[in-house]
């Protein structure tokens, strides 16, 4: 056993310690210790995009912080750089005010920061508590020791509230129980910083309510928890401070919550000056209903979801990350099952297994979000990536196909879009991520399909290629297309949709028109968001 | 964990057993105590053979080199007996730590590499195959020493003393896999290779160990192999791929890496010698086996597909909001060269 | 990540990744050494070197390595080593494997062996019932996989035992001594010169219909797109099933041939045949050029690979070198292509990102954060 006393002595969960303090009440320490954990001017880029901008998190013993931040606003990698995955392009990482270098997540432990993410990471042929002790189980004469297995993760796991047997197979545990498994895996290491990343996002609400108040006994044992949610509901009922990111910067860093409203918070998150310009045109006439779901559910746990999308309209999904949208958008191409309600296309009632029916017989396309995996061949050239939706439109009679062939239709796509490059022989992996996601998209509209799913179309390429994807869409819009955009990005969302579905934990939340006016808009839809507070029912 | 793995042999163990006694009273060879004893040996060589491949899996990889392996410490062992006059327990002593050196050679070059275990023991099992006979220009070594050959050979009554050495192995591989924190690390890194990276374990190390034991044990079997047939010859080993993947496979361990059942292993190493047997006696074609145990092969990873993903699915909503979807099982197995299935 | 912040122009891979597609008279724009080095055109051009310098080496060193007879011994050779090349690399391409290459070609050679010796059929009726075996029994496999979801390797393993067990027992083992002497001349005549087997103008006839496939037809574009990227093509529209399918099928189709072609020179057959097509089947894929992720293929090299090998193992014989020592070549020629194949894959340096990729935290699309 270590020498340093343990942080977490066994405690049963429940118990008002003496000097508990509830989320948000104004309790400002006397005097200032280092913070345990401190990153401090930090940046980092991906492949010439920044992901952060010179960001700070400050974290004190004692607390429970949330962090904020839309997608793409930098949370995920301000934690991959507080636990070592990377490190950062410029500024420092402190533990305990001394300046440290984490060369990866078992060194990061090491130093007393341990994370647990949203996906789950156990094996699932061991043990519970074989899995707390991963890499590092108690032996006895340089045997596995299954009796000190046991016995040292009971008390680990009464501290979280696990009060199942320590040798069952980590295999059955309930997603809450997985999770509360890791916080126990991370406790047992001594750590002193708890990052945790959505951890509400697939647990019931008993299993929530457990969690808070295991977070709390943390808390007033002087660990410091990260707490990353979008749900305020939750966060002003557990949390102490709040820091909000914003395109990889801070917006609000460390201010109690007690001082912050929620109307702060949300506009901290999205409130952003919007250029007048490019207004959107709301007198387009939307015609017939071309995609329907009627009262869907689907393998990923959506439930009752309806919605429809019009000729000439633009619909955007609005949510955070975890909402559900992408997810739905598969299924309704074919890439994963419905497992409930109608999908209806032009009116009729269709069964569409795969992508393959979905484009060849009711013309429906997907620019998928994923582009380098999913969106394109990046080993292969522009034409082949384009072209790939009508080679059987186009071949010879006998079956002959050529680059001479499908010349013209890529051509003239790739006219359209402007893309940039150097021929259509290029391979796409050359092209810049604008470009990129423009040859993703040509496909679709050189198989002329007419309901058109866009997922995250804007993500990671650069302004003007930004501007020509939705000034694409709007022609396309104009064009009768129907067009449902998915999007994080509410200045987006309010230049270009006539209506906006809000989509959070695999709901939807609800449905606005798009007046176009940005502050009213995204509270609005901020609001909608912020406020759901469950998505798993009862388990 | 132990009745997941139970179940799946159990059936074919009591249909076999049901079958045995069935056919023993029919004919009267096959319950005779010679025929079990031929049963009981090939079933105890198979189980070997079969744990060889099995230390690959749990890791997460394979091996083709199980038999080229086997091979090379054939002629290895055969040479320093009849050529250069070793006392046996020095030949055989020499004879595994070469196998095991085969095996550390085939993990370093995978887990330097990052190529899949496929393809490099591919190359390197032929190479090892190729040495044997290059070594002895195809000419097996004849003269077997004694104590092996009535290891080997011996028995009392139905039990072949070839039985004891299985049983060893077998219980020696369950125990490390089971107790030694390098068999954990091993079944750690084959059952959720990103968990075991990010707890601090070693790939490297998990891939070394389980080659390494690999060419141990198939340095065992050759030792074994070389009893029964009283030769050694360098075409030892040439025929062992199948039985290497079967015995395991119907025997409960996962393709996919993760979980190993020894004791499966060896409960299928009998099945498959009786039904070798009972073909046989019979006047079945052998050919006959080599189809059957295919097809055996695909119902028992079938059957492990359709219990796994029945568990996945009963995990509750939070399990199915993977934004990738469902992959089925064995999409892992062959990773490295990024073989996958077709979805549907 | 957003619009506020300025974009820097994204980072290019030296040499731009392999050549687009586009058939072999269009080359890509901007080829530095590292991207040529990349490309499957280089194989070609080091095999062709390869090739020539082992002539010229064993032509000199060893007597009788330059003779008529020998050379076209080594032809009739990589013949079949090249058919068999291209029935491999029909899968790999689609980023599987095909351990049953030899099993299928056991099937197809006891049904030629039986219907040509004890049914007495006519030869050509035998020649296409024996294609439709070997497609057939291919497509087989294609179905198990695809209605079971599992891995290529498993199924082909299971079926290799399958089919060749099955092709023993139907045969009882018995030889077969084919005596057409249609197929006596393909295999053992000559064409043109008295150096080169007819089996040769099979080979390449093979080489030109491959390279047609992946070259000129629908179906070729799609294998090529499924193997470089299922996922995607699968979310483009492409019906995978389909296109696995007519894979599987289309490498049956050349496992019987390469059947007939064994056939034709050793006239003396048993369904033990094919079973050490295995190795010199991905010899032939790897040394070519081929890349094991799939996505890509070079017949050329696939044909020229066959030749170098089969050279490089006819000099070793005339040198006296024992065959057994040639055994454990092809195994170390086989690592040596296949560390080599994976190098030049690594200059693109995915692998490593992608594990970086994976072990970061969900959030977003494909970029991170």
């Amino acid at each position: 056993m270590s020498a340093r006393e343990p942080l977490g002595m066994p405690v049963t969960p429940g118990e008002p310690p003496a000097r508990r303090r509830s989320g948000g009440g104004p309790v400002p320490p006397a005097v200032l210790p280092p913070p345990v954990l401190e990153l401090r001017d930090v940046s980092k880029s991906f492949g010439g995009v920044a992901a952060l901008d010179g960001a700070d998190l400050v974290l004190a013993a004692g607390e429970i912080h949330a962090l904020i931040g839309e997608n793409g606003a930098g949370k995920s990698t301000l934690i991959n750089v507080a636990t070592g995955v990377f490190p950062p392009d410029a500024g420092a990482v402190l533990v305990d005010g001394e300046p440290v270098e984490l060369t990866s997540p078992r060194f990061a432990a090491e130093h007393g920061v341990a994370v647990v993410h949203q996906e789950r990471n156990l094996v699932g042929a061991f043990s519970v508590a074989e899995n707390l002790f991963l890499g590092r189980a108690p032996t006895r004469h340089g045997l596995v020791s299954y009796r000190r297995v046991a016995d040292e993760a009971r008390p680990w796991l009464e501290q979280v509230g696990l009060g199942l047997d320590p040798l069952a197979d980590a295999r059955r545990l309930s997603p809450g129980q997985a999770q509360l498994l890791e916080i126990a895996k991370a406790l047992a290491q001594r750590c002193k910083v708890l990052l945790l990343d959505e951890p509400t996002s697939s647990i019931t609400e008993g299993e929530s309510e457990h969690l808070f108040a295991i977070l709390r006994d943390l808390r007033d044992q002087g660990t410091a928890i990260l707490f990353v949610s979008h749900k305020l509901e939750e966060i002003y009922a557990l949390c102490d401070r709040v820091t909000v990111l914003r395109d990889g910067r801070n917006v609000v860093t460390a201010r109690p919550l007690g001082e912050v409203t929620r109307d702060e918070v949300v506009h901290a998150m999205v409130g952003r000056t919007v250029d007048a310009a490019a207004a959107h045109d709301h007198a387009a006439p939307v015609g017939a209903t071309r995609l329907e779901l009627d009262s869907v559910s689907t393998e990923y746990g959506h439930h009752g979801v309806s919605l429809a999308v019009h000729a000439g309209e633009i619909v955007a999904l609005y949510g955070l990350v975890g909402a559900g949208r992408t997810e739905l958008a598969r299924c309704v191409v074919g890439l994963a099952k419905i497992t409930a309600g109608r999908l209806l296309v032009d009116g009729e009632p269709v069964r569409i297994r795969n992508p393959y029916d979905a484009l060849h017989r009711h013309g429906l396309g997907y620019v998928s979000e994923d582009r380098k995996a999913e969106g394109l061949i990046l080993q292969h050239s522009i034409s082949r990536n384009v072209g790939i939706t009508i080679w059987d439109k186009v071949r010879h009679r006998l079956g002959w196909l050529s680059e001479s062939r499908t010349r013209p239709a890529v051509e003239s796509h790739v006219d359209r879009l402007r893309v940039k490059m150097q021929g259509i022989a290029q391979p796409v992996s050359g092209l810049s991520g604008g470009n990129q996601q423009k040859v993703s998209a040509a496909k679709w509209l050189a198989a002329e399909a007419e309901i058109l799913v866009f997922d995250e179309p804007t993500v990671g390429i650069d302004v003007a290629a930004k501007e020509e994807m939705h000034q694409l869409l709007r022609e396309l819009a104009h064009g009768g297309a129907a067009i449902l955009l998915i999007s994080s990005d509410l200045r987006e969302v309010v230049r270009l949709a006539d209506r906006i579905l809000v989509m959070g934990d695999f709901r939807l939340l609800g449905e606005l028109a798009n007046t176009g006016d940005y502050p009213t808009v995204s509270r609005v839809v901020m609001e909608q968001i912020t406020s759901s507070v469950h998505n798993v029912g009862p388990a | 964990m132990s009745q997941v793995l139970r179940a799946k042999w159990l059936p074919l163990l009591v249909a076999t057993v049901v079958a045995g006694i069935v056919l023993g009273i029919e004919t009267k060879s096959f319950g005779a105590s010679f025929n079990v004893y031929v049963i009981l040996q090939t079933a105890a060589f198979d189980a070997v053979v079969g744990l060889a491949q099995m230390v690959v899996l749990a890791v997460g990889d394979m091996s083709l080199a199980v038999g080229g392996i086997g091979g090379l410490v054939t002629i290895a062992i055969g040479n320093a007996v009849d050529v250069h006059h070793w006392p046996v327990a020095a030949a055989v002593v020499a004879g595994l730590v070469l196998g095991t050196l085969c095996g550390v050679v085939n993990g370093v070059i995978i887990a330097r590499t990052q190529l899949s275990g496929f393809i490099v023991t591919l190359a390197t099992g032929s190479a090892f195959t190729g040495i044997a006979y290059g070594v002895t220009s195809a000419i097996p070594y004849s003269s077997v020493p004694s104590s092996i050959v009535s290891l080997s050979q011996g028995r009392a009554s139905f039990f072949p003393y070839l039985l004891l050495v299985a049983f060893g192995a077998t219980a020696l591989v369950g125990a490390a896999l089971r107790w030694l924190p390098d068999g954990r690390t091993v079944l750690a890194v084959g059952g959720n290779r990103d968990a075991a990276t990010l707890s601090g374990l070693s790939r490297t190390r998990a891939l070394v160990v389980a080659h390494g034991s690999s060419g141990l044990l198939a340095g065992v079997a050759a030792v074994m192999y070389m009893g029964v047939l009283q030769s050694a010859t360098p075409a030892t080993g040439t025929d062992w791929l199948i039985i290497s993947f079967a015995v395991p496979i119907i025997g409960g361990t996962a393709l996919t890496g993760g979980e190993a059942s020894s004791v499966g292993g060896l409960i299928a190493a009998v099945v498959l010698a009786t039904i070798n047997d009972a073909l046989i006696v019979l006047n079945v074609n052998t050919n006959a086996v080599e189809m059957a145990e295919g097809l055996l092969i695909l119902a028992a990873v079938l059957a492990g597909q359709v219990g796994r993903l029945a568990s996945l699915q009963g995990r509750g909503r939070g399990a199915g909001r993977s934004r990738q979807g469902r992959r089925s099982a064995s999409d892992t197995a062959a990773r490295g060269s990024g073989l996958e299935p077709v979805a549907q | 990540m957003k619009s506020t912040t300025r974009e820097l122009p994204t980072t290019r891979e030296p040499g731009g990744g392999p050549p687009g597609r586009d058939g072999p008279g269009v080359a890509s724009v901007r080829r530095g050494i590292v991207g040529w080095l990349v490309s499957g055109q280089s194989s070609v051009v080091g095999l062709v070197l390869l090739t020539v310098v082992t002539w010229t080496i064993f032509g000199t060193v060893g007597s009788g390595f330059l003779t008529s007879f020998n050379l076209y011994s080594i032809g009739q050779l990589a013949a079949r080593d090249a058919v068999l090349g291209m029935a491999q690399a029909i899968l790999v391409v689609m980023a599987r494997m095909n351990l049953a290459v030899g099993s299928v070609g056991a099937i197809c050679v006891s049904l030629l062996g039986y219907m040509l010796v004890d049914a007495h059929i006519a030869l050509p009726l035998a020649i296409l019932v024996i294609v439709v075996a070997g497609v057939l029994a291919s497509l087989l496999m294609g179905v198990v996989e695809l209605k079971t979801g599992l891995s290529s390797f498993i199924v082909t393993l299971a079926f290799l035992s399958a089919y060749g067990g099955g092709a023993l027992l139907l045969t009882r083992n018995a030889n077969y001594e084919i005596t057409s002497s249609v197929l006596g001349r393909l295999g053992s005549g000559t064409l043109v010169s008295a150096a080169v087997c007819p089996l040769v103008a099979v080979a390449v006839v093979c080489g030109v219909v491959v390279w047609l496939v992946y070259n000129k037809t629908a179906i070729g574009w799609k294998m090529l797109a499924v193997g470089a990227n299922e996922r995607a093509a699968r979310a483009s529209g492409v019906n995978t099933p389909r296109v696995l399918l007519a894979g599987y099928a289309l490498s049956g189709l050349l496992c019987a041939v390469a059947a007939l072609m064994e056939a034709s020179y050793e006239l003396n057959v048993n369904a033990s045949l094919g079973t050490n097509w295995l190795l010199p089947s991905f010899i032939a894929v790897v040394l070519g050029g081929v890349a094991l992720a799939g996505g890509d293929i070079t017949v050329a090299g696939i044909l020229l690979a066959a030749l170098f090998y089969d050279s490089l193992q006819s000099g070793l014989t005339i040198l006296n070198v024992p065959s057994y020592w040639l055994d454990l070549a092809e195994g170390l020629v086989l690592l040596a292509a296949v560390v080599a194949d994976q190098m030049r894959r690594r200059r693109q340096s995915r692998v490593r990102h992608e594990r970086r990729q994976r072990l970061t935290v969900a959030g977003g699309s494909a970029s991170p954060a």
